[in-house]
């Protein structure tokens, strides 16, 4: 499995101006607005870093290249497993840049657990987009494929950001105290959705790359 | 090293059923008209596609699906350390470049050499750090021959590595494979080209697939040496012993037909013209000419 850690690390060193400029806009929207939270920041670095794990699919794909990457020494299940290892830890190593970024750039004015709470929300709602998109990215490798994950990533971005205003809402509401005092039970019961979502995505992306032919 | 024995995979409109078997310290051409079934029988091999029939052995291990198999003796992803594979369609993503490919290899193969990859790649002008997609076509095959070469493969698997080169390039390639073979006797290749130049000089024996099929399976020496075409007016045909013809073809003023026993032709009909078979030939007369009754095949 190392192998295919490097070689997507080197695919990976490909799109890195895409992420600097990623990382510009967001220290600039960061400065431009006022009263800013770090949401955007943090949910923008995470997406795009996502994004960028789940694109490896596309260039191992690249030219018919699945065929000739399945002659090397590893099993599919390998394969299935360490796409969901990368695409995971890369998801957490934007939603964390994104929150430093926010940090660096209000001066750690608004450094709060709140919004290490909505960093780990953002990691969770990245693990559920990374668990609809990989069995889809698997089964399908044409233009089908990239137009129906595609869709999906929208609707997920969609459903994502306004459960985070949902929440953003019910916390920031000094009248729902009793729920406040409870949000750690609301992270805990995402965080085990989001593994329910994992898990059975990581069942299904198995038997799907089972069966695929090449 | 590799043995498949009526291994069967039934597409909507094509069906292969094929057996082959290849022996340590042989070179075995694989042959055959588009759309015969080559490309299925290597990804058969490989296990890039499942089969609905037969059994497939590779370096002593039955390739799955085999579930009465004991799992000790199934191939497995590390036994994959020991195979070099080249497709002509397929290879490493276009957007790495060879020193990506190095730090890859290193990483999945334990007896991955570098120093002797760097400097073949070095050797043959290949550029280090231009991603793969703009190399150009003869510099993306060298670089695939000489990564399934780079970690000591006891088994190489090459469907059409000389495809689209030219002479010079070919001439590389082939180069490479046989110093291949000459360091260990014990090693063997799979190769399919539609050069039929490059497999007569390379093989040491041939199979030929049609329609999913083998129809065919020689010694290279016995089709350069006993193979030809004898050309025929209709008159020198109706006296013709037809024992040893393989197939007919009716040409504009003369029947051409394929023999494997050109000496017995040359001694017995001195008259008739008798030009010498090649691997074009028998693919074109196997598959387009007309069985003979009472014929050899």
């Amino acid at each position: 499995m190392k192998g295919l850690f490097i070689k997507d690390l080197c695919l990976l060193k490909n799109q890195k101006q895409t992420y600097l400029i990623t990382l510009i806009l967001c220290i600039g929207i960061a400065f431009a607005v006022t009263e800013y939270d770090g949401i955007f920041c943090i949910s923008f670095s995470a997406i795009i870093a996502t994004t960028m794990a789940l694109g490896t699919l596309s260039y191992d794909m690249y030219d018919n290249g699945g065929s000739f990457l399945l002659t090397l020494p590893f099993s599919r299940r390998d394969y299935v497993r360490e796409k969901f290892i990368l695409t995971i830890l890369l998801s957490l190593a934007g939603a964390v840049l994104g929150l430093l970024l926010s940090l660096i750039s209000s001066g750690f004015q608004g450094f709060s657990a709140e919004l290490w709470e909505i960093n780990i929300l953002i990691w969770l709602v990245c693990t559920v987009m990374v668990s609809i998109n990989l069995p889809i990215r698997l089964r399908f490798d044409s233009e089908q494929g990239r137009l129906i994950s595609s869709a999906v990533l929208i609707v997920v971005y969609i459903l994502g950001y306004s459960l985070l205003g949902w929440a953003n809402r019910i916390w920031k509401t000094r009248e729902l105290e009793s729920l406040i005092a409870n949000r750690s039970w609301l992270l805990l019961m995402i965080l085990a959705i989001s593994v329910i979502v994992l898990l059975s995505s990581y069942k299904v992306s198995i038997k799907v790359m089972e069966k695929k032919e090449y | 090293m590799i043995r498949l024995i009526q291994v069967q995979k039934h597409y909507k409109d094509f069906t292969l059923n094929c057996s082959l078997t290849i022996n340590p310290g042989r070179i075995v051409g694989l042959i055959g008209p588009n759309g015969s079934g080559k490309s299925t029988t290597f990804k058969a091999i490989l296990g890039l596609i499942g089969v609905e029939g037969g059994a497939i052995e590779v370096l002593g291990k039955q390739v799955a699906p085999a579930p009465e198999v004991d799992t000790q003796k199934l191939f497995e992803a590390r036994d994959r350390e020991k195979l070099g594979v080249t497709f002509a369609d397929s290879g490493f993503s276009g957007y790495l470049t060879i020193t990506d490919v190095i730090k890859i290899q290193k990483a999945f193969y334990i007896s991955f050499n570098e120093e002797r990859f760097l400097s073949e790649c070095k050797a043959t002008k290949l550029p280090l750090k231009k991603p793969i997609r703009s190399f150009s076509n003869g510099m993306k095959a060298k670089l695939k021959v000489l990564a399934a070469l780079s970690h000591n493969a006891s088994l190489l698997l090459l469907d059409e590595p000389t495809a689209g080169l030219d002479v010079i390039a070919r001439d590389e390639i082939l180069t490479l494979l046989r110093k291949y073979m000459e360091e260990d006797e014990n090693r063997a290749i799979l190769i399919s080209s539609h050069i039929s130049g490059d497999l007569e000089e390379l093989c040491d024996e041939l199979y030929m697939i049609d329609n999913g099929n083998v129809i065919w399976h020689e010694d290279t020496d016995k089709l350069l040496s006993d193979y030809a075409l004898l050309k025929l007016t209709e008159k020198q045909y109706e006296a013709l012993d037809k024992t040893w013809l393989l197939r007919t073809r009716q040409e504009d003023c003369s029947i051409v037909c394929l023999t494997n026993e050109k000496e017995f032709y040359r001694e017995n009909y001195p008259d008739v013209v008798i030009e010498n078979g090649g691997i074009d030939d028998l693919i074109y007369f196997l598959v387009k000419g007309a069985r003979v009754s009472g014929g050899a095949l």
